[in-house]
């Protein structure tokens, strides 16, 4: 099944055309839009598996073939972690590009050229699992979500096509395919967000749903040119693009690149346009607005897949950032900054799509500071585990929408409870998994994010103590939406609650088999700390699994001594050594940095006390978010009504997220605005002058002229012997 | 030999006197058809001029070119003139003219020509040409040229005759018929 | 005897010049022809002496002035031929031949 690797993608982007062109010349029916749709979308769920079973039962079949055809196929060598790559097409042929010499090796002139490729690695299987895993899932619950819609085709293909471009993303090969991708997601987001492009959505402001989808765009826009910059730096500092190449390379030379002032720029540019596609700060902006879209488009792109491709990118491209210590300390700032910032404005709102959206926005910056010490897998692992549970919260806040007459306020709902079951009994599990109840998997992937916070050698204590606070309001906001949303009295117009009723089964099915998710996919990757203590050993199958692919390789010079301690000269890079290696070496030289600097993935040994209390402080986060909504939300009279005077001023400042919105429109828009109204001034008074200077210039010379004109032809012939003297003057001289 | 130079020395031959007389007539003539507001007089103003040119080509020698300066010149093309003259009962031009200006750049330009032409005439002194061959201007000499060395140029020039022709006669005719 | 083209190419030079300020002065679509058939012989006339004083075979002369000056002359005999039909057609729509009425080129 490896082999067609590239049908993964290519099975929705049918989809995509089958279902827009049909439905765009009027030839399909709606429930075929739909089922066609579903179909294109299970379908590459269906060869993502195939393809991951014949991966996970080895590569030898592929290595011979890859022997046979070394131009179509490529498999990583007998030592590496696994990994497939497929080119079915030549692209680019670029030819020769002079190479800087930026890495040491002088100025040369090397062949360049970009192919067609997708790749398969346990990081890209773990992310196909999850996008046409829970794609389809939603898929199947905009059929129940959508029902009655006009124009369905159009939300249909939308979704099919996005699914085909994040397909991409995550199969690339190369950073070239990883870009269509990541502008392809960007491009449905776009059209996506403005599906309902005549409605208001944000009633004081009176933006549309267009409108957002243009500020999502633009937002985008921005960060993706850091990423073209970063990218283009690649290119001229190594030659290629190819994932692999670019990691051998950096790998190769480990002491010449550890540090390196142009990877930390790279590192950095890379990662200013995941700060866009992730929604980071500074550019997070665009995320809540982009609830202006039909909310399984909110659960889809912008929860559960397409604003992770940030968060995948720097996994793919962790070879660079091991290196770069430097970009990784901004990642992890950023990333902690974004965490708490989003979590305070989320505090906030009353549209319930808000509250996701920073909830979600808040989980990325929990992402990317996972990212951000190093801890890549658990990173990873929070994107799936948010995958499922932010999907699950996003698609019960969808049902809820769809039964309140589509109003977001959660100031008219309360006491859903009654109506809706399922959803409430789906949104609550959602709930305390994102809150990080123990079994449940948001402890499971968030603590362990924190937990490497404070032991990893990239963390620090400052960035733990941050991100548990921000764990503290997730526990509180998402507690506070459950209380509003599902408890107390109804507070519907009577004409709203008089029709409240359970949602089709079609929907809650996908909401209990994503809370089943939800709850019980941690089991997948529980941390080897709490494993420990439950003395279990490390049963952390995830990490086994995509560690290799992300583990620091290469090691600085000197540092082999650093490692010398019992593995004698062990290769230094070898995966999965490394962490006990730097881990034992810490602990001899005094819980110091290791001799040869960070690129040695490592944590400080935690004792058992410290991850005991660790395992206790997790519970008493989720414990103090939960009573404070419970004490504000949770009574027959809401407390926070009661002290909403008192905090007016600080409740103001979070629900207009810190008048960020504002900062922006005077530091950045209105000075843009204002340089672009200097230069459409030049070009209609300048250039434009010039230009019709020039045609005035004419026009004048016409209207002299003319005067010779005169339609008589003795005139005309008066000029005419005028010429002739001259000639004959000239001639005779 | 220059012209005044001519007069003075007295070296003044019978040529000579003929010369200066169809000279001075050819330019009065001229002058008259110019000048004079009636196209009648225009017209006989024009013949005579012609009739003197034929004379200072007898004084050149050629007789054949004479003899056509005559025959189409003051007879075919006059006639024609005068004879469109008398079918269109043409009255004399009214008078007020085309304005000072014009006819007065005309005069001046018309000077400046004569002065551009005639300034190396009169400084350069040709060598005396002998008499002439003594088949010069016959009608043998003129046609073995003809339809030698210019035989396509007189091919050309007999199609523009008759598309002249044509030409005419459509021009005339149109308005005829309405 | 005149001995050299002097003279005759003064004459018309002056000749020519006569007819070119008749073309430029008059408003009479006929005077206007017949000026420029003074040109016309001028130039003939310029021909002509130049011919007749070129060394040729045997003695001074040589045919070709006289042969262009022919061909003028067909082509003088074609253009007032041309030139009076359309001085007939101009009077016959305008009632008239003076050339400053007709000023259709005028912008």
């Amino acid at each position: 099944m490896l082999t067609y690797l590239w049908l993964i993608p290519l099975a929705p982007l049918a989809g995509f055309l089958l279902v827009g062109g049909l439905g765009m010349a009027g030839r399909l029916r709606e429930p075929w839009v739909q089922r066609l749709a579903v179909a294109a979308s299970a379908a590459s769920f269906v060869l993502a598996v195939a393809a991951i079973v014949d991966f996970a039962g080895g590569l030898d079949d592929e290595r011979a073939l890859a022997a046979a055809q070394p131009d179509r196929y490529e498999v990583s060598a007998a030592g590496e972690p696994a990994r497939f790559e497929i080119t079915p097409l030549r692209w680019m042929p670029i030819g020769d590009v002079t190479l800087r010499g930026w890495d040491g090796q002088g100025v040369r002139r090397a062949a360049f050229g970009v192919n067609w490729t997708f790749a398969l690695d346990t990081l890209t299987a773990v992310m196909l699992l999850v996008v046409t895993g829970i794609g389809t899932l939603i898929h199947i619950y905009s059929i129940g979500y959508m029902a009655g819609e006009q124009g369905q085709h159009r939300f249909f293909a939308y979704l099919n096509l996005f699914m085909a471009m994040m397909l991409t993303l995550v199969l690339a090969g190369n950073l070239a395919v990883l870009f269509v991708g990541w502008e392809g997601v960007g491009l449905c987001s776009y059209l996506l967000i403005g599906y309902y492009y005549r409605q208001v959505f944000d009633k004081e402001s009176g933006l549309t749903c267009a409108d957002a989808g243009r500020k999502a765009f633009i937002t985008n826009r921005i960060g993706d040119f850091g990423f073209l910059l970063g990218m283009l730096l690649l290119l001229l500092s190594f030659g290629t693009w190819d994932f692999s190449e670019l990691a051998a390379a950096i790998n190769g030379s480990s002491a010449y690149w550890y540090g390196s002032v142009l990877l930390t720029g790279i590192g950095v540019l890379l990662f200013f346009g995941a700060t866009g596609k992730s929604a980071q700060v500074p550019l997070y902006v665009w995320l809540p607005d982009a609830m202006a879209g039909p909310t399984p488009v909110s659960a889809l792109i912008h929860a559960a897949t397409m604003v992770t491709a940030g968060v995948y990118m720097l996994a793919r491209m962790s070879a660079l950032y091991w290196h770069s210590p430097g970009a990784m300390f901004v990642v992890a700032v950023v990333g902690c900054l974004t965490a708490v910032l989003a979590a305070t404005m989320g505090m906030a709102q009353y549209d319930i799509k808000k509250v996701l959206a920073y909830s979600t926005v808040s989980q990325l910056g929990y992402m990317m500071l996972g990212a951000g010490v190093g801890a890549f897998v658990a990173a990873i692992f929070h994107l799936v585990t948010h995958a499922f549970f932010k999907a699950c919260l996003f698609l019960g806040s969808g049902s809820v929408i769809a039964r309140c007459g589509h109003t977001n306020d959660m100031r008219l709902y309360g006491g859903l409870k009654r109506w809706m079951p399922t959803t409430y009994w789906t949104f609550l599990v959602s709930t305390l998994a994102i809150a990080g109840l123990f079994p449940l998997s948001g402890f499971m992937s968030k603590d362990e994010i924190l937990a490497r916070t404070l032991f990893s050698f990239r963390g620090s204590a400052v960035l733990w103590l941050f991100g548990t606070l921000a764990a503290v309001m997730t526990s509180f906001y998402m507690f506070r939406a459950v209380y509003m949303t599902f408890h107390g009295e109804n507070r519907s117009p009577d004409h709203v609650r008089e029709h409240l009723r359970e949602s089709p089964p079609v929907m809650t099915g996908v909401l209990v088999v994503l809370a089943i998710g939800a709850a019980g996919v941690g089991l997948l990757g529980v941390p080897e700390g709490v494993s420990r203590l439950v003395g279990l050993g490390n049963v952390n199958w995830f990490e086994h699994v995509l560690h290799p692919v992300v583990a620091a390789r290469g090691v600085v010079a000197g540092s082999a001594e650093a490692h010398g301690g019992e593995h004698g000269a062990a290769p230094a890079g070898e995966a999965g050594h490394g962490e006990h290696a730097a881990a034992q070496a810490g602990a001899s030289h005094g819980e110091a940095a290791p001799p040869g600097g960070y690129l040695v993935e490592g944590m400080h040994h935690p004792s058992v006390a410290a991850e005991a209390g660790l395992f206790v402080l997790a519970f008493v986060v989720f414990l103090t978010g939960f009573l404070l909504a419970r004490w504000a939300y949770g009574g027959p009279e809401p407390r926070a009504e009661a002290l909403a005077p008192r905090l007016a001023y600080l409740r103001r400042l979070l629900h207009r997220k810190w008048f960020v919105d504002e900062l922006y429109d005077r530091l950045v828009i209105r000075p843009y605005y204002a340089v672009a109204d200097f230069f459409a001034a030049v070009d209609q008074r300048i250039v434009d002058g010039a230009v019709n200077l020039s045609a005035a210039t004419a026009e004048l010379s016409g209207q002299v002229l003319k005067l010779f004109g005169t339609g008589i032809v003795r005139h005309y012939a008066l000029w005419f012997m005028a010429g002739a003297v001259l000639i004959a003057w000239m001639m005779m001289r | 030999m220059s012209l005044v130079a001519g007069v003075v020395l007295g070296a003044i031959s019978i040529q000579w006197v003929a010369f200066l007389v169809l000279a001075v007539v050819a330019i009065a003539a001229a002058l008259v058809v110019v000048l004079h507001r009636s196209p009648v007089v225009g017209a006989m103003g024009l013949v005579t001029n012609f009739l003197c040119i034929a004379g200072i080509y007898v004084l050149l020698n050629a007789y054949f070119f004479a003899a056509l300066q005559v025959i189409i010149y003051a007879g075919a093309v006059v006639v024609l003139i005068t004879f469109v003259i008398m079918l269109l009962n043409l009255q004399p031009e009214a008078k007020g003219g085309p304005g000072v200006v014009p006819v007065a750049l005309a005069a001046l330009l018309g000077l400046a020509l004569i002065a551009v032409v005639g300034r190396p005439l009169l400084e350069y002194a040709a060598p005396e040409a002998g008499p002439p061959a003594p088949d010069f201007g016959t009608v043998a000499q003129v046609g073995e040229a003809l339809f030698t060395v210019y035989f396509y140029p007189f091919l050309a020039v007999s199609l523009a005759l008759l598309s002249a022709m044509v030409g005419a006669v459509l021009l005339a005719k149109r308005r005829l018929e309405d | 005897m005149v001995g050299d083209p002097g003279p005759y190419l003064l004459l018309a030079a002056v000749l020519f010049v006569i007819g070119a300020f008749g073309v430029i002065s008059r408003r009479g679509a006929i005077t206007i022809l017949m000026s420029i058939e003074l040109m016309l012989n001028s130039a003939n006339l310029a021909l002509i002496a130049v011919s007749r004083f070129l060394p040729g075979d045997g003695g001074a002369g040589v045919p070709d002035g006289q042969v262009i000056g022919f061909l003028v002359l067909a082509i003088a005999a074609a253009e007032v031929a041309v030139g009076l039909a359309i001085v007939i057609a101009m009077f016959r729509l305008r009632e008239s031949v003076d050339v400053d009425l007709a000023r259709l080129l005028r912008w």
